[in-house]
């Protein structure tokens, strides 16, 4: 150890060159990893291409169809929107809604109950 | 009335020193802004915590065992002060010990340090036991005469010192004046019934480096790839944003520090604690605990650091520029990424191993979908444990000894010059990369290629916001931010591959 730092000491430009070297390697090996990144990516697109290209379009389409049927709704925009959001996050697949109605019973309000009671239960 | 004197001698306070009361402060320092400002709370409070246990005269938490001492070097044995069932007493308060003359540098402060050690009269509470000389030793050495043991000795200015590092009855003495010894051979047997501390035996989780690793699983099974594998690029903003480390690497060599200190300082800069910790206790087991401390302040203080350095090297329209939304990932790309990455980083940079492998291993429990319970045990329980014992371990290391000195001023200043440097080579290599891509980066996400997940992407998911309220910045920024992780963790494998040498 003693000897390795003294020899360091005497010649500067080794450690100049470790800082190079070392920031190069790094990034090159990174840029690599982003390239076979990128191919997985085209591969997967490829085969997986039905769901994976249409799923970006998904979100454009039902947005703007969704007011009109529900204009008549006393809902507000701000309910409209998020209802749309967490019907897309779990279908995923491209999809309409068509009416938005109040439920009358007290189903959600027993699940979320439920859940949380489940919560607690010691498994 | 002598028993109630005995019994006052007996309690702490007459071992209480200046440098204990100045670590309080610090103590107090680091409780207050993690408990009133809730600065990374989770890591502060256990450093802090373990800090304060560090600086009282504390009794059964980092005692070590009495066990065999062994030879730091090959060389001659020139002097012995141990005798067949003598007992030894270590000062109450652990006192720093000098193991090398080197590092003590001149003349004086040699003539000193022996002085002190003879001016002990009770002859078990001396714990310089052995010193030996190495075998080659350089041109620059002095011969200084000191008096040890009673008698007149010439000791060089590179001499090791062996001290007893537990109380303890000798048992056996392996080898006395003149005796050739070879590095790690057994020197003198120590025995008693105490087995040592608490901590000594906890912070076996950082000598023996395991605990980074482990931390390393719950961080690979609390992080999504997803944004990553979705825009691959973004994987160059996390290898920019090493560059801090590099150049801290630079800036401390000049500043006198050894290549393997720089080295681990310079790791402050990718902002990764864990990776800090792995690769100080490596490379400069000295100095892990400044570097700790570092790096999880720095870590903390990410929302103060980067914003005025973002703001200065981007424009207001380059704030506002709006990302293509990530395409879905699925999981059986997520999958086939943690392999790859596994094997890639594993046969490049070998030292990195315990990190990348103990982090693709936590994200693939994550996304296969069948080891849930796994995962959530390595997000939750597991890494939080870890994280007690960690944080309280490094806390223990901040004695005031080790802590007040003006290295650990330097390490500070070089860890936040080495943080600034790598969230600006973030932000300019996003937009270097802008200049030649038509699907343009917002350099905002470039300052979170420092890996502080995810305090760093939501620094500028904030930022961002502050220029286009509408902007979503984060699942952009997330990007940069685990390809850091990775990209750390392979700075700190190439500096163990090239600096340790097989020197620890």
């Amino acid at each position: 150890m003693l000897s390795a730092s003294i020899t360091i000491a005497a010649s500067e430009g080794v450690s100049n060159l470790t800082v190079f070297l070392g920031f190069v390697f790094v990034i090159a090996v990174l840029a690599f990893l982003a390239g076979i990144t990128q191919v997985l990516g085209f591969i997967f697109a490829r085969t997986g291409g039905a769901t994976a290209a249409k799923a970006p379009a998904a979100p454009a389409k039902p947005i703007p169809a969704k007011p009109a049927p529900v204009a008549g709704s006393e809902e507000s925009p701000e309910l409209v929107a998020i209802i749309a959001a967490a019907v897309h996050a779990t279908l995923g697949e491209p999809h309409r809604i068509l009416s938005i109605k109040r439920s009358s019973d007290r189903t959600w309000a027993a699940e979320g109950r439920r859940e949380i009671f489940r919560s607690h239960k010691v498994r | 009335m002598n028993q109630i004197l005995d019994l006052i001698s007996n309690t702490g306070f007459f071992h209480l020193d200046w440098r204990m009361l100045v670590m309080w402060g610090v103590v107090g320092v680091l409780l207050y802004l993690a408990v009133k400002h809730n600065f990374e709370p989770l890591l502060l409070v256990p450093i802090a915590f373990g800090a304060l246990l560090a600086n009282l005269p504390t009794e059964g938490i980092i005692n070590k065992p009495a066990g065999k001492l062994l030879s730091p070097t090959d060389g001659t044995v020139i002097a012995v002060n141990v005798d067949l069932r003598q007992n030894v007493i270590l000062p109450k308060v652990p006192k720093e010990r000098v193991s090398h003359l080197t590092k003590l540098g001149d003349v004086n402060s040699i003539s000193t340090l022996f002085a002190e050690e003879a001016a002990i009269e009770n002859a078990e509470e001396q714990t310089l036991l052995y010193i030996i000389r190495p075998d080659s030793l350089s041109e620059g050495a002095e011969m200084v005469s000191v008096e040890f043991n009673g008698e007149p000795l010439e000791v060089s200015t590179e001499d090791y010192l062996v001290w007893a590092d537990a109380n303890g009855r000798v048992s056996r003495v392996f080898l006395a004046v003149g005796d050739d010894v070879n590095k790690g051979e057994p020197l003198v047997e120590l025995h008693h019934e105490h087995m040592g501390g608490l901590y000594h035996y906890i912070q076996m989780g950082i000598l023996l480096e395991l605990f980074p690793p482990l931390i390393f699983l719950g961080v690979g099974a609390l992080t999504d790839f997803g944004p990553l594998i979705a825009n691959p690029r973004m994987l160059l903003l996390g290898a920019a944003a090493q560059f801090g480390v590099f150049a801290t690497f630079f800036g401390a060599t000049l500043m006198g520090f050894s290549q393997q200190a720089a080295g681990a300082i310079g790791i402050i800069g990718g902002a990764d604690g864990p990776t800090s910790i792995f690769l100080a206790n490596a490379l400069a087991p000295d100095l892990l605990a400044p570097i700790a401390v570092a790096a999880y302040s720095y870590m903390a203080l990410v929302p103060v650091i980067q914003p005025p350095i973002m703001r200065a090297l981007t424009t207001d329209k380059e704030r506002k520029i709006r990302m293509r939304s990530l395409r879905k990932v699925s999981k059986l790309e997520k999958l086939v990424f943690a392999l790859i990455v596994t094997v890639f980083c594993i046969l490049l940079v070998p030292p990195a191993s315990p990190l990348i492998g103990m982090l693709m291993l936590g994200n693939f429990l994550r996304e296969c979908g069948v080891t849930e319970r796994l995962s959530k045990a390595a997000q939750n329980e597991l890494i939080n444990i870890i994280t007690i014992f960690l944080g309280t371990s490094v806390g223990i290391t901040m004695t005031g000894e080790r802590f007040i000195k003006a290295e650990t001023l330097m390490i500070l200043g070089l860890g936040v010059v080495a943080f600034g440097i790598s969230t600006a080579a973030g932000i300019l290599m996003a937009k270097g990369m802008n200049l030649c891509s038509k699907n343009k980066i917002n350099p905002l996400i470039g300052s979170a290629g420092v890996s502080a997940v995810p305090m760093a992407a939501r620094v500028s998911q904030v930022e961002g916001a502050k220029a286009d309220p509408n902007n979503f910045l984060l699942m952009h920024a997330m990007g940069p931010n685990v390809a850091g992780v990775i990209g750390t963790a392979l700075v700190a494998g190439y500096f163990i591959l090239l600096l340790s040498g097989g020197g620890h």
